[in-house]
């Protein structure tokens, strides 16, 4: 009998480690985590090179979901495009974001972060911070998704400006303005730039 | 036939030298009243003036007349030039408006906004298009303030992009954000931002049209202005429409002057070099001049006056007729030295006469064949080119005979040999050399010569005269600066205005982008409500952008007032003004100017409507639009331009072939042998073709303003050729002999011909200059191929017939 308890609590305690060691971090922990690996890259570096950035990169890729914003931000403007061209365009704006973090992460950096909280809604959750960049205080939200059982990053708000809002009020514009062809263009273009500098 | 003129001819030179003196009044009889008529010949060098009027430009822009424009203004500005005393500008200002309104031929003077108005409507009178070019800012104002987003519109941001913003994208936006800066600092006056520069329009009586009274009013305005300057210790400057047409006009007269200066001096000069003193100029001058007068007496009967392009003509034909001159007179020397004055005369008239006559024939037929073309810039040029050439010719053959006799008589003609006579002989080298370079040339040309679609490269830039640009540099301040429409439409009434409205924005829709950009008239200040309910949706969406605490990053100064005005301001509860509601000022601009009460429609390009191509496609677009009745037009610079174009490009070629071949023609009938015409033509041909190839190894271009001189120099570059062939026949092919004799007269020719467009290369009027440069170019190189490439082929042909013969 006392056997039978022992081991029944022993199990009992490794179940719970193992439980522990395996569920999946918060939304909040995610963020702060990524936010500390990347200032702690950043640390004593006066200008980022591209060895730093792409560690960076690295650094964002494990928390970010660019599938998930990329056809967020394209989805009104692929309901006019086929599917082969919405492929096309999700693919190469994708691509810009990745460069474009890379790129833009650097210039960016904050030199410190406020956690103000986390709000989970089932599998969605905000992160809310304050970053603190060159004495400015500047609002940076969170958007996460909990996708393949982890939390990644959906969206950006930054002073109120959203990201994903704010790519498809440009692809509205582009597309009044220019055929299909020359959006992807542009966006190539970019891409070029920035993998020029990298 | 040909004894018969030569009997008439004889007999002449007879009657000159016995009544020399009765020839010569008679001459003189005839010049006096043609030059009474010249006296009428008025210049417009307006560019509607080039289009035939049956045009459609010609024939709308004539029922429209006096309906889109009051026919000019004037704009006064005062600086205080220590920018520190806006009470005293102020003062002065309001005195200056008190005086020139005073002024006889002064209608008004618009000097005062609405205020209240814009204050009241503000965002709601900005159209939906430029509501749409603000939301577009603010999205990318939105994205360059967040490290996450990439701003994907601004193109000339990236450096290695190919494509920039486009011409009307970026004309929209810069007069957008203008209006915008001005109407967020809106004062009751015009004046800068900085308040240290007012501005008036003063508007003139319609009966203010011509130069004169244009002049004489602005003089007056002067006067007021010193006085009030003086006073007041402030700087003032006037500008506006009526400025502008008269500085244009008088850089034209001023290049004709200039020109006229050089060209003149220049030809006097080789003259009395050629001669080697100036007592044979009084017997080559007076027939020339005498023969240009009665010329240019026909220009008041036949056309309204000079254009642009004939306005130099009298140059040009002086530096063409001088060589009938040049060849008699000296042909005459020549002759003195072996026969008496009688014989002389008529072996010259005979010889050189009949030459002369050919050569005057070919230039006269070939420039009388651009009488065919629609652009008046060819027709006219070629109709009066070609009557003072027969003019000329005739007064060489009138008056000329018995000048000479008087002149030999008063000692002003000396007998003179050939001894005398400067030449250079062609070398083999030369001969191959040239074949080679006509051949290169011609191939370069083919791929490298283009045509010149830019206005701003054959007009003159007003900004270049201080003047101008001095007032222009605080008009900036003052005003925001707009292009004029590319096409203004008259509708009716408001029914026929609102369906041209629907017309032209359908049309619109059709493409992106469309090449018809801004659509303004009186429906801008008081919409349809479908518009309006545009512009409210609109606006509550800007508002919504502005919403985020994002925009406490925008630094730009003006950026920021703008931001904070949309957000402070309410819209008023009445959002629709009604017509009768709008200030007069606005509805100006958009109601026909002959107080009829009709309405304007203007529509402008979006594209650099300066580029003939877009010029083109927009008036072709303007032209297919179907209005309802009740809709006229359109009239405008595009329109005018792209009428040209058109023309030019369908004519050229044809006129270009044309007139060769009646050359060919005539040259045949005179030499009645295919292969001595073509012997004849030949420095002709190859001195065109090396000058186009000059011409595009110098990266000049053509243009509707020189693309006149190709058959021009048809016409005259035929001469040399005429001349030295028929010389070298008589001197039975003696290569040698004829080119020492030759030599120096063609040169001279060729030299004072040259000389007559020279002066053209002096003219800013920078259309004027390319028909100079073309000219002198190709006049060079036929010079090259008459004197150099034609004998070294004929010896060519000498020296095998030597060879021949001594076989035989």
């Amino acid at each position: 009998m006392k056997k039978l308890l022992f081991t029944s609590i022993i199990v009992t305690i490794a179940l719970s480690f193992s439980t522990l060691y395996s569920a999946p971090k918060s939304p909040l922990l995610v963020i702060k985590s990524s936010n500390s690996r990347v200032q702690n890259l950043l640390k004593g570096v006066d200008t980022v090179g591209p060895a730093t950035e792409k560690k960076i990169y690295g650094i964002l890729d494990t928390v970010t979901s660019w599938s998930y914003i990329s056809r967020n931000a394209t989805r009104l403007s692929c309901a006019k495009l086929t599917t082969a061209q919405c492929r096309t365009f999700n693919n190469t704006f994708q691509r810009l974001l990745k460069v474009s973090s890379i790129k833009k992460t650097g210039r960016y950096r904050a030199e410190g972060f406020e956690y103000l909280g986390q709000n989970i809604y089932g599998s969605r959750a905000i992160v809310r911070t304050i970053a603190i960049y060159k004495k400015d205080r500047v609002t940076l939200n969170y958007h996460l998704n909990f996708v393949g059982g982890r939390w990644l990053i959906t969206n950006y708000v930054v002073d109120d400006v959203d990201t994903i809002r704010n790519y498809k009020k440009q692809f509205r514009l582009m597309f009044a303005r220019k055929s299909y062809t020359q959006v992807v263009s542009t966006l190539n273009k970019r891409i070029s730039r920035y993998e020029k500098e990298l | 036939m040909n004894r018969l003129l030569n009997g008439i001819l004889k007999k002449w030179c007879n009657i000159s030298f016995r009544h020399p003196y009765i020839i010569l009044i008679l001459a003189i009889a005839i010049t006096v009243p043609a030059f009474m008529q010249t006296q009428k010949i008025r210049l417009d060098t307006k560019l509607l003036r080039l289009l035939p009027k049956h045009s459609t430009a010609s024939v709308l822009s004539n029922k429209l007349k006096g309906v889109a424009s009051e026919g000019g203004s004037f704009t006064v500005l005062l600086e205080d030039k220590d920018k520190k005393n806006v009470q005293k500008l102020r003062k002065a200002y309001l005195e200056a408006i008190d005086r020139i309104e005073q002024i006889e031929g002064v209608r008004y003077c618009d000097y005062t906004y609405p205020v209240d108005f814009i204050k009241k409507y503000r965002y709601l009178l900005v159209t939906s298009d430029n509501l749409d070019i603000i939301m577009t800012e603010l999205i990318k104002w939105e994205a360059e303030v967040s490290p996450f987003v990439e701003n994907l519109m601004d193109e000339e941001k990236d450096e290695n992009s190919k494509s920039k913003e486009s011409f009307g994208e970026r004309e929209e936006r810069n007069n957008m954000e203008k209006n915008l800066i001005k109407y967020l600092n809106l004062t009751p006056y015009h004046e800068s931002e900085d308040k240290t520069v007012m501005g008036i329009t003063v508007r003139t009586e319609k009966g203010i049209k011509d130069f004169g009274k244009v002049r004489k009013l602005q003089a007056k305005i002067q006067a007021e202005l010193d006085e009030v300057t003086a006073k007041y210790k402030v700087w003032a400057g006037i500008g506006g429409s009526h400025v502008n047409k008269t500085v244009e006009y008088d850089v034209i007269i001023g290049d004709i002057s200039r020109s006229g200066y050089i060209a003149g001096s220049l030809i006097l000069l080789i003259l009395l070099f050629t001669f080697r003193s100036p007592l044979p100029l009084v017997p080559v001058l007076i027939p020339l001049a005498m023969g240009l007068i009665w010329g240019f007496a026909f220009v008041p009967i036949i056309f309204d006056g000079l254009n642009l392009i004939t306005a130099f003509l009298a140059l040009i034909i002086f530096g063409m007729g001088v060589d009938y001159s040049i060849h008699l007179v000296k042909r005459f020397q020549l002759e003195l030295s072996t026969s008496k004055p009688e014989n002389a005369l008529i072996e010259s008239y005979m010889s050189t006469g009949t030459s002369i006559v050919v050569s005057a024939f070919t230039t006269a037929v070939a420039l009388l064949i651009l009488g065919a073309s629609d652009f008046r810039g060819f027709s006219e040029f070629g109709i009066i080119s070609a009557i003072s050439i027969f003019t000329v010719l005739s007064a060489m053959y009138f008056a000329l005979p018995s000048i000479m006799i008087l002149s030999h008589r008063f000692h002003l003609i000396k007998a003179k040999d050939l001894t005398e006579h400067f030449t250079i002989l062609p070398k083999k080298w030369m001969t191959y050399g040239l074949i080679g370079v006509t051949g290169l040339a011609l191939i370069i040309s083919i791929f490298f010569l283009k045509f010149d679609f830019n206005l701003r490269n054959t007009t003159v830039k007003k900004s270049e005269f201080a003047q101008i640009r001095e007032v222009r540099e605080r008009h900036k301040k003052v005003y925001s600066t707009s292009t004029s429409p590319g096409a203004i439409y008259l509708a009716d009434d408001l029914e026929s205005l609102n369906k041209a409205l629907d017309v032209v924005k359908g049309e619109q829709a059709k493409e992106k982008p469309s090449i018809i950009g801004r659509i303004r008239s009186i429906m801008q200040y008081a919409p349809r409500q479908e518009e309006m309910n545009q512009r409210i949706a609109l606006i509550a969406e800007i508002k919504e952008q502005l919403k985020g605490s994002w925009t406490r990053h925008v630094k730009d100064e003006d950026r920021k007032r703008l931001v904070n005005d949309f957000k402070a301001w309410t819209m008023p509860k009445n959002t629709r003004p009604q017509l009768a509601e709008i200030p007069a000022i606005f509805k100006k601009g958009y109601t026909a100017k002959d107080g009829s009460g009709k309405h304007l429609l203007t529509i402008h390009p979006y594209a650099d409507r300066k580029d003939g191509k877009n010029a083109m496609q927009f008036t072709k677009k303007m032209y297919t639009l179907k209005f309802p009745s009740g809709v006229t037009g359109p009239i405008g610079e595009t329109a005018v331009f792209a009428e040209i174009l058109w023309i030019v490009l369908a004519e050229a070629p044809w006129l270009t072939i044309f007139t060769f071949l009646g050359i060919f023609i005539l040259v045949f009938l005179n030499n009645r042998s295919l292969r001595d015409t073509l012997w004849t033509l030949t420095p002709l041909a190859t001195g065109l073709a090396i000058s186009l190839g000059i011409m595009s190894i110098l990266g000049l271009k053509l243009n509707f303003f020189n693309i006149v001189v190709i058959p021009a120099l048809l016409g005259m570059g035929v001469d040399d050729g005429v001349h030295f062939y028929r010389r070298w026949k008589e001197k039975g092919h003696d290569t040698i002999e004829t080119q020492k004799e030759m030599f120096e007269p063609l040169t001279v020719t060729t030299i004072t011909t040259m000389l007559g467009y020279s002066g053209m290369v002096f003219a800013y009027h920078p259309g004027i200059r390319s028909i100079g440069i073309f000219a002198c170019i190709g006049l060079l190189t036929m010079w090259i191929t008459s004197l150099f490439l034609l004998p070294g082929l004929l010896q060519f042909i000498e020296n095998r017939k030597k060879v021949d013969y001594s076989k035989n």
